[in-house]
C-alpha cells in the first residue's frame, strides 16, 4: 500500500487527506489532476444508433414464429373474477384464466390471452366476456384512513415512529409555531417504453430481451420464478427505453420466459400505455400534517411530522419524510408514518423515492416559518442546514437566479400576471461500492472493448465507460468499444439509487490501468495479440463527504385571474462528485428538472371514487410537460472532488428531480402570497388559494 | 370525427370503414370578398396557416392554430375536428355506461368533474370538445353537407336535453362538405386558458367577434369553450369597449352557471376569457 495526500473539496473549501492505495492501482484524481477526456463534453457514443432505429430495445424484438400474449386486466377498483369467457378467434393459441381472484385494482390481471399477432391478441381480450362481484373499495388515502375496512387487516398498516430529543420542550422554545397539511399526488413513471420482453427457449435454456433496469436481477429471478438451473437464464437489454425506478421487477421476463417454455414458441408481451399507468408503478401519493417551530434567529427548534402514504392495494408507501433527518439535522425531531392501503396500482420506486414528496413538505414549511419571522428564506436555511457544500452552493445559485429581485413585496406587479422566485434544497446517497466486474480487451488489431453486465437506461453509462477507459489508456472514446446490457457480461449492479456509475466507473479504471500495464510489458511497438483483463469496483478508501447536495431555485409567472403557472426559469446547482461527461450529467439535470416541474404542475392519476378505475390512464389527460412548459434551465455543476474512491464520481440520476417541486411552490407563493399546500398546483388550485372560486 | 380514438376505446367498432381523404371536392380554402370557403378536410395546419384566414377570420386561425399538436394538425381535418365525440373520460371507458352510451346515468354528476360542465349540465356534464366549433360559431358560419344542404352552426351542435346519443344535428349518415363563413368586417379573437401549454384540452376557451365604432363594440357576441356540452354563446349586442363594461358584461354572462363539486373555477375563468378576448377586440388597430 502507499500512502497519498490527496486534495479534497470544492472552489472555497478545498483540503487536503492522506489515503492509502494499493501499489500497482492507478493513482486516485483528486482536485488537482489534468484530465484529458474526464469532464470534457462528449456525444453518445451510440447516439447515431438510437436516432437512426439501429438501436433495438426489448419492444423491437422480433423472433421466428413469434407469439402475442395479452393480458386482460379488472376494470373495477375491486372485485371477485367470475367466469371468463374467451371468444374462439383463429389465430388464438392460448388462455389462462384467474377465475375466482380477488382483483384489488383496476388493472389487475384477470387472464392471459396469446395468438399469432398483436392484433389477434387484442381483439380477443376486447372481446372477452368477465363476470365480476364488485366489492367494495377505497381509492383515495382519506377514504381508505376514515372509512370501512376493504382489506383484510385493515387499511392501515401499523404507524412507525423515529424520534430525535424532546419535541415538546423545541416547541416551548419556539418563537413561532406552525401546523400544516402537505398532499402529494401518484405520479406514474410513464416510461416511453414499456415493459416489453421477448422470451424464446431453446434446448440450453431461455434468452429473455426485456426493458429492464438490472439484466442479472431478472435473470435472478426468472430462473427461480421458472426452477431453472443457474446458468440457463440469459437476459438481454441493450437498451432500455427509461425506467425511472419502475423496471427492478421480471413479472414481464418471467411472464414471457413461462409462456414460451410451456407453448414451445418466442412469445412477445407489449403493454400498453393504460397498462403502464394503471399497473406498472407510480410515486405513491402522501399526506403529511407538519407541525414545527422556529426562533426569532432562524433555527428550528422542533419539527414533528405525522405522514400517510400508500404503495396501493399492495401496502409499503413509502415515508414521504424520508429525507427530513439528513437535509436538515434538526435537535428536536419526531415523525411518524402510516402506510395505507388503497384500491390502486403498486407504487414501485421512482427515482429518488420518497424525497420529492418529502422535500415539498419540508421546504414549503421552512419559506413559511421564515416569513413569520420576517427572515430570508436563504438565511433560514443557512442557520439550519450544516452542509458546507449545500452553503456554498445556496450563494451560487441565489446569483445566478438574482434572489436580490426577490426583495420586492409580493404581489406588488400592476396587472393579474405575477412574478416569483422560490428555492429548495436537496439530498441523497449515490456513492456507490462493489461489486461491480469489468473485463477488458485489447484486441490483436490494436481496438479496445469493455464489457460490463450493467444497463443504460438513458442515463449514457455506456458512453461514461468509454470516457474513463479512454482517459485511463490515452485515447478517444470513440475508440472504445463497449458491451453491457447483457446478463452473461461480468457482474454490473442494477440501476438503482444513483450507484450505476459510482460503481461501475472505478472498475473501468481498475480494468483499463491493467490492460495498460499488460501493453507497458509486450513493449512498445506494433500490437500484439489479444489481451484480456479484469478490473473490480475496489471499496471506497476515503470519503470527503457523504451524500450528494444540491438546490434549486425557480423563477415563475403566475395568472392571478385564471391561476395559470408557468415556470419562467430553473437554476439547478448539482454536486456530482466529479463530472464523467459534461454534456449527458447536464442532460440528466435537465430531466431531473423536467420531471420535477411536470410533478409540481401537471401529473396526477385520477382514480374514479365510483368504480375505481383510473380515469388518466393515457397521455392525454395524464399530463406530461411538453416543449412550451419547458423553462429556461441553468445547470451548474458543482464539482466535489471527495477521493471516495480512484474516479471520485458520485450519482446524478435521482438527486435533480428531488428539490423541483417544492422550489416551483415556494416561488408560487413567492408570487402570489398565497400558498398552494398540495400538488400539482393547477389553476384550480391557485384560483382556490386567491379566494377567487 | 375521432374514429380512431373511439376505436381504440372500443366504443365504435366499424365493420368497414370508407376512406374520405381521396374526395378532392373536400379539400381546399377559397377566400373572397363574400367569405371562406372552407372544405371539410382542409387540415387544422391549413387553416391555421392561411394568411387571408388570418387576416379576416383571425378567431379561427387562432382557434385551429391552439389544437393538439402540430403533426396532429397536419392531418386533422376540420370537419373531423367539429364532429368530435365527447372527450369526456366517463365517456370513452367501457366499464361506464353513460347516458351518452345508452345507459342511465351521468358519472361526472358526482365523480371526477374537473374538466367538465358549468353551464347545462343537469343532463349530461360533458363538454364540447372542438376548439375550431367556437370560433366557427362566433363567426356565424355555415355547415355545408351532403344531406341536407345547409345548416346554419347556431343549429349544428345539440344538447344532451335535445338528444342525448350526438353532439350534432347531422342526420345519420350525412357528410360535411364545407364551412362557409361570411364576410362582415367583424372582428374577432380567439384565446383559450388551459393547464399545459402543449398539446392540452382547453379548460376554458373564448372566441369573442364584433364590429369596433369608435369605443363602441356592435353586435359584439362571444362563444365560449369547455363549458358546456355545445359551444356556449353569448350574444351582447352593443357594448361599451371599456373595462367596466367588459367587466359587468362577463360578470352578467356567467351568473347562470351552475357548477359541479370540482369545476367552480371555471367560472372564473369564464369570466376572465370574456373579458380578455372583448378586450382584444377593442385594443386591435389595423
Amino acid at each position: 500500500m502507499a500512502r497519498l495526500r490527496l486534495k479534497v473539496g470544492f472552489v472555497g473549501g478545498y483540503e487536503e487527506i492522506e489515503v492509502d492505495v494499493p501499489d500497482d492501482g492507478p493513482v486516485p484524481w483528486d482536485a488537482d489532476s489534468k484530465l484529458a477526456v474526464v469532464s470534457k463534453s462528449h456525444p453518445r457514443i451510440n447516439a447515431a444508433d438510437i436516432l437512426t432505429g439501429r438501436a433495438r430495445f426489448a419492444t423491437d424484438i422480433k423472433r421466428r414464429g413469434m407469439l402475442y400474449a395479452k393480458i386482460l386486466r379488472c376494470p373495477y377498483g375491486h372485485a371477485k373474477v367470475g367466469r371468463v369467457t374467451v371468444p374462439d378467434i383463429a389465430g388464438v393459441r392460448h388462455v389462462e384464466k384467474k377465475e375466482g381472484k380477488e382483483c384489488f385494482f383496476a388493472g389487475d390481471d384477470v387472464a392471459i390471452v396469446v395468438a399469432d399477432t398483436q392484433e389477434i391478441a387484442e381483439e380477443a381480450g376486447r372481446r372477452a366476456e368477465v363476470d365480476y362481484e364488485i366489492l367494495p373499495h377505497a381509492v383515495t388515502m382519506e377514504d381508505a384512513i376514515e372509512g370501512p375496512g376493504v382489506f383484510r387487516g385493515g387499511n392501515r398498516m401499523r404507524a412507525q415512529t423515529r424520534d430525535e430529543g424532546d419535541v415538546d420542550q423545541g416547541l416551548k422554545e419556539a418563537a413561532v409555531v406552525l401546523e400544516r397539511t402537505y398532499k402529494t399526488q401518484a405520479q406514474t413513471h410513464s416510461c416511453l417504453e414499456p415493459h416489453s420482453a421477448v422470451a424464446e427457449f431453446n434446448s440450453g435454456g431461455v434468452t429473455v430481451w426485456t426493458s429492464t433496469q438490472s439484466v442479472q436481477g431478472n435473470r435472478e429471478q426468472i430462473t427461480e420464478a421458472l426452477d431453472l438451473s443457474a446458468g440457463q437464464v440469459r437476459v438481454i437489454a441493450e437498451y432500455v427505453g427509461g425506467g425511472f425506478g419502475s423496471k427492478f421487477g421480471a413479472q414481464s421476463g418471467a411472464t414471457v420466459a413461462e409462456l414460451s417454455r410451456k407453448l414451445d414458441a418466442p412469445v412477445k408481451l407489449l403493454p400498453d400505455r393504460a397498462e403502464e399507468h394503471a399497473a406498472n408503478g407510480n410515486r405513491p401519493p402522501s399526506i403529511q400534517k407538519v407541525k414545527a417551530g422556529i426562533r426569532k434567529d432562524g433555527v428550528v427548534t422542533a419539527w414533528i411530522v405525522d405522514s400517510y402514504g400508500s404503495g396501493g392495494y399492495a401496502g409499503g408507501g413509502g415515508g414521504p419524510a424520508n429525507p427530513l433527518k439528513y437535509l436538515y439535522p434538526f435537535t428536536n425531531w419526531r415523525k411518524t408514518h402510516v402506510d395505507v392501503r388503497i384500491n390502486g396500482g403498486a407504487a414501485l420506486p421512482f427515482r429518488a423515492p420518497g424525497h420529492p414528496q418529502g422535500v415539498f413538505a419540508i421546504e414549503s414549511m421552512i419559506d413559511e416559518l421564515a416569513a413569520r419571522v420576517g427572515m430570508d428564506p436563504l438565511e433560514v436555511r443557512k442557520k439550519n442546514d450544516t452542509s458546507p457544500v449545500r452553503r456554498a452552493q445556496f450563494d451560487a445559485g441565489a446569483k445566478r437566479i438574482g434572489w436580490s429581485r426577490r426583495a420586492q413585496p409580493t404581489g406588488s406587479e400592476q396587472g393579474p400576471l405575477k412574478h416569483g422566485i422560490g428555492m429548495a434544497g436537496a439530498t441523497w446517497g449515490g456513492q456507490g461500492g462493489p461489486p461491480a466486474e469489468i473485463t477488458a480487451v485489447r484486441h490483436a488489431d490494436g481496438t479496445f472493448e469493455f464489457h460490463s453486465g450493467a444497463q443504460d437506461i438513458g442515463t449514457g453509462i455506456r458512453t461514461a465507460i468509454a470516457v474513463i477507459a479512454a482517459e485511463e489508456l490515452g485515447v478517444r472514446p470513440a475508440d472504445i468499444k463497449v458491451k453491457i446490457g447483457d446478463s452473461d457480461l461480468p457482474y454490473g449492479p442494477g440501476s438503482g439509487g444513483s450507484v450505476t456509475a459510482p460503481s461501475v466507473l472505478p472498475a473501468v479504471r481498475e480494468a483499463a490501468h491493467k490492460l495498460k500495464q499488460e501493453i507497458a510489458k509486450q513493449g512498445a511497438g506494433a500490437p500484439g495479440g489479444k489481451i484480456t483483463v479484469t478490473g473490480s469496483r475496489p471499496e471506497d478508501f476515503r470519503r470527503y463527504r457523504g451524500g450528494v447536495a444540491g438546490c434549486q431555485f425557480a423563477e415563475v409567472e403566475v395568472d392571478t385571474e385564471t391561476g395559470m403557472v408557468r415556470v419562467l426559469k430553473v437554476v439547478a446547482v448539482q454536486d456530482c462528485g466529479r463530472i464523467v461527461n459534461r454534456l449527458t450529467a447536464e442532460s440528466q439535470i435537465q430531466g431531473g428538472v423536467l420531471q420535477g416541474i411536470s410533478y409540481a404542475l401537471f401529473e396526477e392519476r385520477v382514480l374514479d371514487r365510483q368504480k375505481g378505475a383510473m380515469l388518466n390512464a393515457d397521455f392525454l389527460n395524464y399530463k406530461i410537460l411538453g416543449p412550451r412548459d419547458t423553462p429556461d434551465i441553468d445547470v451548474v455543476l458543482f464539482e466535489v472532488s471527495n477521493a471516495g474512491n480512484t474516479v471520485g464520481l458520485l450519482g446524478l440520476g435521482e438527486p435533480p428531480t428531488v428539490p423541483t417541486a417544492a422550489a416551483v411552490a415556494n416561488a408560487v407563493a413567492n408570487a402570489i402570497g398565497a400558498r398552494i399546500y398540495e400538488l400539482p398546483i393547477t389553476p384550480d388550485k391557485v384560483l382556490g388559494a386567491l379566494n377567487k372560486i | 370525427m375521432d374514429l380512431l380514438d373511439l376505436m381504440k376505446s372500443s366504443i365504435r367498432a366499424p365493420g368497414r370503414l370508407v376512406n374520405l381523404l381521396t374526395i378532392d371536392e373536400l379539400k381546399g380554402i377559397d377566400v373572397d370578398t363574400s367569405g371562406a370557403t372552407i372544405g371539410a378536410l382542409a387540415t387544422l395546419a391549413e387553416i391555421a396557416d392561411h394568411p387571408d384566414l388570418a387576416r379576416m377570420f383571425p378567431a379561427l386561425a387562432l382557434a385551429a392554430g391552439h389544437a393538439a399538436t402540430p403533426q396532429v394538425r397536419n392531418v386533422a381535418t376540420i370537419g373531423g375536428n367539429i364532429l368530435q365525440r365527447p372527450r369526456c373520460w366517463y365517456f370513452r371507458m367501457a366499464q361506464y355506461p353513460c347516458l351518452k352510451k345508452g345507459g342511465d346515468t351521468c358519472f361526472a354528476m358526482d365523480g371526477e368533474n374537473k374538466y367538465h360542465a358549468i353551464f347545462e349540465n343537469s343532463l349530461c356534464a360533458m363538454v364540447h370538445p372542438s376548439n375550431t366549433a367556437v370560433a366557427l360559431l362566433a363567426l356565424d358560419a355555415v355547415v355545408r353537407t351532403a344531406g341536407s344542404g345547409e345548416i346554419p352552426i347556431r343549429k349544428f351542435f345539440v344538447t344532451p336535453d335535445q338528444d342525448i346519443l350526438r353532439e350534432s344535428a347531422l342526420a345519420e349518415g350525412e357528410l360535411v362538405t364545407q364551412l362557409f363563413i361570411p364576410a362582415t368586417g367583424a372582428r374577432s379573437h380567439y384565446l383559450e386558458f388551459r393547464e399545459r401549454q402543449s398539446f392540452d384540452w382547453a379548460l376554458v376557451s373564448a372566441a369573442a367577434a364584433a364590429e369596433l365604432e369608435g369605443q363602441t363594440l356592435n353586435n359584439a357576441r362571444v362563444v365560449l369553450g369547455s363549458v358546456a356540452p355545445i359551444p356556449w354563446r353569448i350574444d351582447l349586442g352593443e357594448i361599451a369597449a371599456t373595462d367596466e363594461a367588459l367587466d359587468r358584461a362577463a360578470d352578467e354572462a356567467v351568473r347562470g352557471a351552475t357548477p359541479l363539486a370540482k369545476n367552480k373555477y371555471k367560472v372564473q375563468l369564464a369570466r376572465t376569457a370574456i373579458r380578455r378576448s372583448l378586450r382584444e377586440l377593442a385594443r386591435a388597430t389595423e
